[in-house]
């Protein structure tokens, strides 16, 4: 099965100079396939958003490459590619403009690219709004109007009126309580099975992890130290470093505590 | 019978707006004995952080904020003490961490000097000598080693875990009966976030301090408290031993905020209402998580 859709290879990046330079990504390689989620997982400064960045042409790596429908992309990418891989980040707010209608933001990326005839324009929004679970009339009320879960659904609105293929998520629910979160979740899911999109879903949550992505990239330190399937991860890790992360990990029933009792020992019986 | 350390009765708070008064708290009855951990669980904007301001007296100059209600605290009645007494139990008698240590310690000055002025408030006539001392003693109990250096240092010139256990050596110095700690360690990494509970929680076990635990983490609060009152939209709606209120949630509410905590052993996420009418049902109190002949 090649259903390959993004391929990063050998990917480096390094940030300033001379002594104050630092190496935020060594050697990542990974693939992603269709309609697959894939998460990226680490504590802060560990790289996630760098290789965000580097995946949406937001700065060049400093060494490898990315393929996507194997096209080698170039630091300057067409529109046509913007198009196709998408952002949400943590912050709603920040990424929608507060002078602007819901409904505008959304119309400007169908606008961009150039998406529908002009007159359905309308129709789509209306379809989109829905589609994330908000009320129609919604499309005329400012961000500073809606709540952090709500604001993160017109993200995802936003992203989607692109039809992009793959969908990057930066920490999309890290700033969303408990329920809202849930509800987010569910509709990423969702989405991404009726629409066959792809998405690289970064969190330093590994139990959200467990509950939406098929694989998981684990980085520490700009380094990817365990690549493997979302079961792996959580029943079998390999890396010790792996196993400490989900030790840590404040949880609420007996069922979760023996797990991580399972892991710590694995984890204590290597020293 | 023995009265608890803090006991709150019926507190209301509400907040003048251009739209007429915007409630916040409905009445809320908590009481925390000597030396127990009690956590106080929520979403954002459920009213936890305003409940350890109104304790601290943040709000009593606040002319947009008005609030009733009984705040008895080793027997002496918190709500009705002038400026100056309730001043001098600050950072003595009772003491506040909060969530983000970086921006709450002082970044104009080194860690030593605030350990200074911290013990001062205890006994004004301490020499800065003995103050090093007892800093670095303190230090050392959070698991710092190079303690020299730490007092030597400026905040931003630490990590946000050494930070964060400074913040809890000076919130422990004076021996205080109660420490507020709103959202500790939710900044941090969740390696070093366990790391620094764990250190908080043998400290307050040992000193015998009370703690008033806020957070919206469920697993943290199952670790950290003996004891947890779940709050919604500024009504309590669930309180009891730890273990009951995580092992038999009766509330819907509570019910629904389990539900939806993603779980290391899988299972997906179920579908879960972010509101509904059952979440304003009436309070249950588990037993043993009531204060015994207290009308609640
Ligand atoms: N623009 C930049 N200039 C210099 N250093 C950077 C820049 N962006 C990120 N870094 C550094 O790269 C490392 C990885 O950062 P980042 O990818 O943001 O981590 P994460 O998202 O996992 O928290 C960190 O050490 C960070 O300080
Ligand atoms: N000084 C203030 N003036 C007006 N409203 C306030 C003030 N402080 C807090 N609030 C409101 O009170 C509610 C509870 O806030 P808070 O106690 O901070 O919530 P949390 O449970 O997240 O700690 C929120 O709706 C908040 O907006
Ligand atoms: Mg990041
Ligand atoms: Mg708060």
């Amino acid at each position: 099965m090649n259903n390959t859709i993004l391929f990063a290879k050998n990917i480096n990046k390094v940030f300033g100079k001379g002594k104050d330079t630092v190496q935020a990504l060594s050697d990542v390689t990974f693939g992603l396939q269709q309609g697959e989620c894939l998460a990226i997982v680490g504590e802060s400064g560990s790289g996630k958003s760098t290789i965000a960045n580097v995946i949406l042409g937001i700065f060049p790596p400093t060494s490898g490459e990315i393929t996507f429908l194997n096209e080698k992309l170039l630091p300057e990418r067409s529109l046509m590619l913007k198009k196709q891989i998408q952002f949400v980040q943590q912050n709603p707010l920040s990424a929608l403009n507060p002078k602007k209608t819901i409904g505008a933001s959304i119309k400007l990326a169908l606008d961009v690219h150039n998406i529908g005839d002009k007159s359905d324009r309308g129709q789509i929004i209306d379809t989109l709004l829905l589609e994330v679970g908000l009320p129609i009339e919604f499309k005329h009320r400012l961000p500073a109007a809606l709540s952090g879960g709500q604001r993160q659904r017109v993200s995802i609105a936003r992203a989607l009126a692109c039809e992009p293929k793959i969908i990057v998520l930066d920490e999309p629910t890290s700033a969303l309580d408990v329920l809202v979160q849930a509800r987010i979740l569910n509709l990423l899911n969702k989405l991404r099975k009726e629409r066959g999109i792809s998405y690289i879903f970064i969190t330093h949550d590994l139990a959200v992890v467990r509950n939406i992505a098929n694989n998981v990239c684990v980085f520490n330190q700009g380094k990817i130290v365990e690549y493997a399937t979302t079961d792996v991860i959580f029943n079998n890790p390999k890396q010790q470093y792996t196993r400490q992360l989900i030790s840590a990990i404040p949880v609420i029933d007996k069922s979760e505590q023996i797990l991580r009792n399972k892991l710590s020992e694995a984890h204590n019986a290597q020293f | 019978m023995n009265n608890p350390l803090l006991k709150i009765t019926n507190l209301e708070l509400g907040f003048n707006t251009f739209q007429g008064e915007h409630k916040i708290l409905h009445g809320l009855n908590i009481h925390i004995k000597a030396g127990e951990r009690v956590a106080l669980v929520g979403e954002s904007g459920s009213g936890k952080s305003v409940t350890a301001r109104i304790i601290l007296g943040m709000f009593d100059e606040l002319t947009s904020a008005n609030f009733s209600g009984d705040i008895l605290f080793n027997e002496q009645r918190l709500d009705l003490m002038t400026k100056a007494q309730k001043h001098s139990l600050r950072g003595k008698e009772i003491s506040m961490i909060f969530q983000d240590p970086t921006s709450s310690l002082n970044p104009t000055f080194k860690i030593g000097q605030q350990f200074y002025e911290v013990l001062r408030t205890a006994n004004p006539k301490i020499k800065k000598q003995a103050a090093n001392k007892i800093a670095i003693d303190w230090l050392h109990k959070v698991a710092i080693t190079d303690a020299d250096r730490v007092l030597n240092s400026y905040a931003f010139q630490l990590s946000g875990g050494m930070n964060q256990r400074v913040m809890i050596a000076m919130a422990l110095v004076n021996k205080p009966s109660l420490l507020l700690a709103d959202e500790p360690g939710t900044a941090l990494d969740v390696t070093v976030q366990a790391q620094t509970l764990n250190l908080m929680r043998e400290l307050v076990t040992q000193e015998n301090t009370a703690v008033l635990f806020i957070s919206h983490n469920l697993g943290v609060v199952r670790e950290f408290a003996d004891r947890v009152y779940i709050i919604y939209k500024g009504r309590i709606v669930e309180q009891g031993k730890t273990h009951d209120i995580f092992d038999n949630p009766q509330h819907p509410y509570t019910q629904a905020l389990m539900a939806a905590v993603p779980r290391i052993t899988g299972g997906g996420i179920p579908e879960i209402d972010d509101t509904s009418e059952r979440y304003y049902d009436p309070i249950f109190i588990h037993k043993g998580g009531e204060e015994i002949g207290d009308p609640v």
